[in-house]
């Protein structure tokens, strides 16, 4: 496949390279994650550039892999009258996606403390196959979190106010109908409220040290001081309410496609057009999703601030454990973009990939605007991650996304071949990270050696202008399904 | 071709797949149910204590499979469960006759079998000149009617391994093999 590099971070496969290619595909990466690209990837991002509606290119972030349908860090944006929506652009996991916490405490209170913590966060905060939340809700109750996400869970006491202005789209994506909600998605749904979830879900425990800050201005404005603050980093999802939503209307728009004349070159793109009843349908119920994401993460964001209030003995507040932000990397938003000099309304869907806005963007809460919309991109147990900010640049360059984390390169199998969980949990304490798990097997799957160098992939988009890092953060204590 | 599972390493970089085999349908989703849960924890630690029904309905046998599993993961949620015995029986109704199927051209599923249980050839079987013209198959159904017993989820007990979330249409796929048997290959996410 012809592969031309149009910098030394982008690279454009023209659509003569496939029939049916209705725009160019595009990867950012730098020379060395191109040489170690998936090659999934190549394929299944020219796949993406046959859908119909697609406008200007297919994207692929730098730490793209194969997925299901779309690349893990596939960005595509569609004509709301004549594009598609697909559940393989948005992932299984709707409304997977990142939160940081913040705190006033620093490395030297937490660390003689830090066993005791991650002990009382594991018992808070259930992880693994078959976890159970705390939370009893309802059924009539379910209607309520699918459509008002956070709102709901502050009117329950599970958050502050304050949180709900830390929150992409403030928790809360409108368009929520639950009569577009399958009974079995309820079912696995409801018990499972404030679980983490399993594979490569964690809630980290990180610290932010000066000489690890790139900007200091601008991290004191998302409110980290350095000086090796504490802060909780949490990677979860929808749960098993977002995945059967997205196997019912995967099954759904199998066999719609026939009706509305579209074909696809792999099933798992299999899409309807967004005006059509069954694309509305998917979409209403995919905010659903998104807002029991949001619900989630919120109860988790309770749990984290009863278990450190145990464990330091004082009100959270006191402590300062603010949200800072909190993003969606798998979902399908309407957004505007100049498309031919016009201020056109746009469906962007983003799997693996997080939205960048930059200053002055209204979707960008207050707290934040002059600065731009914070970007947490989680990175390996082993490794850390980053807060980054997003650009003006993004909103011309990449329908305003970046990456969302590392991006795997190697199997789970072949983890596991190359180290044991108990070995890892050895090395890792070694190294000064704690980490409690579920499953050690799970452990091992997620070695750093599973994963793309992050500082390569956060450096890419940097380069580009798209987002700009703020502080890498280093990981001293991880709990792990 | 005996009724079993493989994992295939290598094979997809962030989920989980595996290759079932059995002689008949019925075993083919025997064995894709142990696989699935196989994956899931130690099923050898698990009781088979509590038992569920299920009952599904398609006209496409991957398109069945594919929703067997799913109601597998749906039920491991929402009832907290994890199986380790699976007893599936599967017949078709509709059709000329109870052996032959319409075959979809679009999926990778048995050719269609003549009356007397022979398999069409490959490029064979159109009607000539004068010759009568078949009538067109009625739509056939496959029929799912299953018990599956388990217990609920122990992490201290169970041996968990992965939480499988859902079943996937990458490289799925349901064939007869040239020896008769069933062979299907699935890639769950996890």
């Amino acid at each position: 496949m012809q592969v031309n590099k149009i910098t030394d971070h982008l690279w454009e496969i023209p659509p003569s390279e496939k029939e049916g290619m209705r725009v160019p595909a595009r990867i950012y990466a730098s020379e060395k994650l191109m040489k170690e690209m998936d090659q999934g990837v190549f394929e299944q991002i020219t796949n993406v550039a046959c859908l119909p509606g697609i406008q200007k290119y297919a994207l692929c972030m730098p730490d793209g892999h194969w997925g299901y349908g779309f690349p893990i860090g596939g960005v595509a944006a569609f004509s709301l009258n004549d594009g598609v929506i697909s559940p393989g652009g948005i992932g299984f996991d709707i409304n997977c996606g990142m939160r940081l916490i913040r705190t006033d405490l620093k490395l030297a209170d937490v660390q003689p403390r830090l066993k005791d913590l991650l002990n009382v966060l594991f018992n808070k905060v259930p992880a693994g196959v078959g976890a159970k939340g705390f939370v009893k809700v309802e059924r009539k109750e379910m209607a309520e979190v699918m459509t008002r996400g956070v709102n709901w869970c502050i009117k329950k006491g599970y958050g502050w106010t304050q949180d709900r202005d830390r929150i992409e789209g403030g928790g809360c994506l409108p368009g929520g109908d639950p009569s577009h909600v399958s009974q079995h998605a309820v079912e696995r749904g409801i018990g499972q409220l404030g679980t983490l979830g399993s594979g490569n879900h964690y809630l980290e425990i990180q610290v932010a040290s000066n000489e690890n800050i790139y900007d200091e201005k601008l991290a004191r404005a998302l409110g980290i001081f350095g000086q090796d603050q504490v802060v909780v980093m949490v990677h979860c999802g929808s749960r098993g309410f977002g995945h059967q939503i997205a196997t019912d209307y995967l099954r759904v728009f199998d066999s719609a496609m026939k009706k509305y004349g579209i074909t696809v070159r792999d099933r798992q793109l299999g899409c309807a057009p967004f005006r059509s009843p069954e694309g509305q349908a998917y979409y209403s119920a995919m905010a659903c999703a998104a807002n029991m994401a949001f619900a989630n993460r919120q109860v988790i964001t309770h749990r984290i601030r009863e278990a450190f209030s145990q464990v330091f003995n004082e009100d959270a507040e006191r402590l300062g454990l603010e949200t800072i932000y909190d993003v969606a990397h798998n979902v399908a938003k309407v957004e505007t973009y100049e498309i031919n000099g016009k201020p056109t309304e746009l469906l962007v869907h983003r799997k693996g990939s997080t939205r960048c806005f930059g200053p002055g963007r209204t979707e960008v809460p207050t707290l934040y605007r002059d600065w731009g919309q914070p970007v947490i991109v989680g990175g390996s147990m082993e490794t850390g991650s980053y807060l980054c900010v997003g650009t003006q640049k993004a909103e011309t360059e990449t329908f305003g996304s970046t990456m969302h984390g590392s991006g795997r390169t190697m199997s789970r199998h072949a983890a596991k071949r190359m180290i044991r969980g108990s070995d890892l949990q050895r090395r890792m304490e070694e190294h000064g990270i704690l980490v409690k798990a579920v499953s050690m097997s799970g452990l091992a799957e997620e070695a750093g050696t599973a994963y793309k160098d992050i500082s390569e992939v956060v450096d890419t988009m940097d380069a580009v202008g798209v987002s700009k890092k703020v502080v890498r953060l280093k990981p001293i204590g991880n709990i792990k399904g | 071709m005996t009724q079993g599972y493989t994992f295939p390493e290598d094979q997809v970089i962030s989920d989980l797949v595996f290759e079932a085999t059995g002689d008949t349908p019925a075993e083919l989703f025997q064995a894709a149910g142990l696989a699935l849960f196989e994956g899931m924890a130690d099923t050898g630690r698990v009781h088979p204590r509590i038992r569920k029904e299920i009952r599904l309905k398609h006209a496409q046998i991957d398109q069945l499979l594919y929703d067997w599993l799913s109601e597998l993961i749906y039920l491991k949620d929402a009832a907290g469960l994890l199986f380790k015995e699976f007893s599936v029986q599967l017949n078709q109704t509709g059709g000329l006759n109870q052996a032959s199927g319409s075959a979809d051209a679009s999926l990778p599923i048995a050719r269609p079998r003549l009356p007397d249980g022979g398999q069409v050839p490959d490029g064979q079987g159109q009607p000539g000149a004068g010759e009568e013209k078949p009538q067109p198959p009625l739509e056939t159904i496959w029929n799912l009617v299953a018990t599956v017993r388990g217990e609920p989820i122990d992490p201290k007990r169970h041996g968990l391994r992965a939480d499988a979330k859902a079943v996937t249409y990458h490289q799925f796929e349901v064939v007869q093999t040239e020896t008769g048997g069933w062979k299907a290959r699935v890639v769950v996410d996890i």
